[in-house]
């Protein structure tokens, strides 16, 4: 399996004069499959930012290599980078002349020539940007006049005009209230499962992130990085060990998921406790609508160490796993 | 205005003449006449309209570059770089010769041409090795003011040391005019400051990039090293080049880009650079005609209308922007 971004002994960190490079964390081997919302999370300092700075090649790496879409990122002209990977940063644009549309347009700079004239396409590709981040009636509004939440938004069909595989976001949902967080996720989750772009993420909204993301990163510290489904890092007890805190946040209530796309079936789940209330969780991030009885035709029965996945009484799996188990569900679906 | 700053004078002279003049059917006219209109009218207009097209670019160039609306072509440190070399030649041949010959003369006005832009070339330079070893635009930024304010300060020195004579002589340096341009160097400053204004032309694109900030710019493709550095060299060129020969003239490279963005209420630079050519020399224009109004015989400084016409206007514009954006909303 190729992956779009791969990541292989790579050392982040910043150069000090005298000292040469200082490496914030062990170096990082992961990789990003297409078409995944990758959440990465961690706790202040741990080198989120300095990460996604290197990914996009605004920070140099202090050693170990990136391979996007096959090639070495060295490789890569400043042009073929900008047509791979876009950035939404938490730096503001505050030009008060400069209009939502002005801004969207510049991610087709990687694709004019020398003077930046437009062409129909690249026209074309502006107005789908705005309309699919939902910055259409905003077209004419100076950026600066926007909520922090429109402005991401903003950024975000910036991103999509630039037509890149890979959309690299840093904290783009802090300084949000709570629906414009769920409205940017939403977003977000689109973007990857329906127009195939691969997202990164950084945020140190766990909750937000565990209940969006396809695959989390975890970064501490001087810690090795590791990798993982969000609901197995949970239960694993990894988490918290990252954040030095295990009580940092509630098992989550069925009343709180967010449901961001429904598109598979009913399916119920037997059981109780902890394990039980995270498998809800991953089956609603994935799009699964929760029973309320077991009269449905899909059931999981929680056990007290393993899952069983019975469909139309006939057992499908029985696993201790909880990625094993959903990825049965997913076969068994598709 | 251009029309208005060759009819315009202490001395009338029939328009019609002027054009006869002009499109060389000069018979009948008396040649004291033909001398005003090309010598110095003419030439006098096309410096003002070249130098506040220039200047005017110059300061959109830096007001984008630093992100910083209050920018202009003097932050850098340039022109008191230019007020330094002629402070120094005017000490220098003072108390040489104990005269003051500085003035007098081709050989004068020369002189104080090269020295003005020696000094702000010697600035430039310094500034140019200086943004490949700060980290951020800004650090740039406050050097050029610190520069500004050592070149100020040597100035004074000098000025303490110096003769009356030399220290008026430079005084009216520094009020700035459009008239220290003769006949035989105009050809030559009007391609030096045009070719800088056609490279800044081109700088459309780079420049609206930067608009958005240096990382979401080098996420476009933009390799910002190299553009600040060619932004910053244009900018400081035009600004040597013309304080060199019209003094240091202020608020027309500060003025012009709001002016410009806020007539057509856009950042977008391949309007934008136009936009600020044309309303630079018009600018210019207008207050080297209002300083040779009647009255004033050509003896106000072209500094005191610039800022009396530009420091209200860019004020204007301030509030008048914040009252139309809170309306859009």
């Amino acid at each position: 399996m190729s992956y779009i971004v791969d990541i292989q002994n790579l050392e982040i960190g910043y150069f000090k004069s005298g000292e040469g490079g200082i490496p914030l964390l062990p170096p990082l081997n992961l990789s990003l499959n297409s078409g995944s919302l990758v959440g990465l999370i961690g706790a202040n300092g741990s080198g989120k930012s300095t990460l996604l700075r290197t990914l996009s090649g605004l920070a140099s790496p202090l050693s170990g290599n990136i391979f996007i879409q096959g090639k070495n990122a060295r490789d890569l002209t400043l042009d073929q980078k900008a047509k791979s990977i876009s950035v939404v940063l938490t730096d503001t644009v505050s030009d008060p002349y400069l209009r939502v549309v002005d801004v969207v347009s510049m991610g087709r700079y990687p694709y004019t020539g020398f003077l930046g004239r437009l062409s129909p396409a690249d026209k074309q590709q502006i107005n789908m940007g705005m309309e699919v981040a939902g910055v259409s009636a905003l077209r004419h509004r100076p950026i600066t006049q926007l909520s922090d939440g429109e402005r991401q938004k903003v950024m975000i069909a910036k991103a999509i005009a630039q037509d890149t595989p890979i959309i690299l976001l840093d904290e783009p949902a802090a300084f949000l209230d709570y629906p414009s967080k769920i409205d940017l996720m939403s977003l977000l989750v689109r973007l990857a499962h329906h127009e195939k772009k691969t997202i990164l993420l950084s945020s140190h909204d766990l909750e937000l992130v565990l209940k969006s993301a396809d695959r989390i990163w975890l970064l501490g510290k001087g810690m090795q990085a590791v990798e993982g489904m969000p609901e197995k890092l949970v239960l694993s007890g990894l988490i918290g060990s990252y954040f030095n805190n295990t009580q940092l946040f509630e098992e989550p209530d069925d009343l709180d998921l967010v449901q961001w796309n429904s598109d598979k079936q009913v399916i119920f789940v037997a059981g109780s406790g902890s394990r039980a209330k995270w498998l809800k969780h991953a089956l609603v991030r994935l799009g699964w609508r929760l029973g309320k009885s077991n009269e449905h035709a899909q059931i999981i029965y929680v056990k007290e160490i393993h899952y069983e996945y019975v469909k139309s009484d006939k057992l499908i799996i029985q696993t201790a796993d909880i990625e094993d188990l959903l990825q049965a569900l997913g076969a068994e679906n598709c | 205005m251009f029309v208005l700053n060759l009819v315009s004078g202490s001395l009338m002279i029939p328009v019609a003449d002027i054009f006869a003049v002009l499109s060389g059917h000069a018979e009948g006219i008396s040649e004291s006449t033909v001398t005003i209109v090309m010598d110095f009218r003419f030439t006098q207009a096309v410096t003002a309209a070249v130098s506040g097209a220039g200047l005017a670019i110059a300061g959109l160039l830096m007001q984008t570059l630093f992100r910083n609306p209050l920018a202009d072509p003097s932050i850098l440190g340039i022109s008191s770089g230019a007020s330094l070399g002629v402070a120094i030649l005017l000490m220098l041949t003072g108390s040489a010769t104990g005269s003051v010959l500085v003035l007098s003369g081709i050989w004068g006005s020369l002189g104080l041409t090269t020295a003005a832009f020696l000094g702000a070339m010697l600035v430039l330079l310094v500034i140019l090795f200086t943004s490949h070893r700060v980290g951020h635009i800004v650090s740039l930024l406050i050097i050029g003011i610190m520069i500004s304010y050592i070149g100020g300060a040597l100035v004074g020195f000098i000025k303490y040391y110096s003769q009356k004579e030399d220290v008026y002589a430079f005084v009216l340096w520094g009020m700035g005019s459009f008239s220290n341009v003769g006949k035989s160097t105009l050809a030559f400053y009007s391609f030096s400051v045009l070719g800088g204004i056609a490279i800044s032309l081109l700088l459309a694109k780079p420049l609206n990039m930067i608009l958005l900030g240096e990382r979401y710019a080098a996420n476009l493709g933009l390799s910002v090293r190299r553009n600040q550095w060619i932004i910053l060299f244009v900018s400081g060129y035009l600004t040597a080049m013309i304080t060199a020969f019209a003094g240091p003239i202020a608020f027309i490279g500060l003025a012009v880009p709001h002016i410009a963005r806020n007539l057509f209420r856009t950042s977008e630079h391949r309007l934008l650079l136009p936009t600020v050519v044309l309303t630079g020399a018009i600018l210019a224009l207008f207050c080297n005609w209002v300083a040779r109004l009647p009255g004033f015989d050509g003896n106000l400084p072209i500094n005191a209308v610039t800022a009396l016409l530009g420091a209200p206007m860019v004020i204007w514009i301030i509030i008048r922007r914040r009252d139309t954006y809170q309306n859009d909303t």
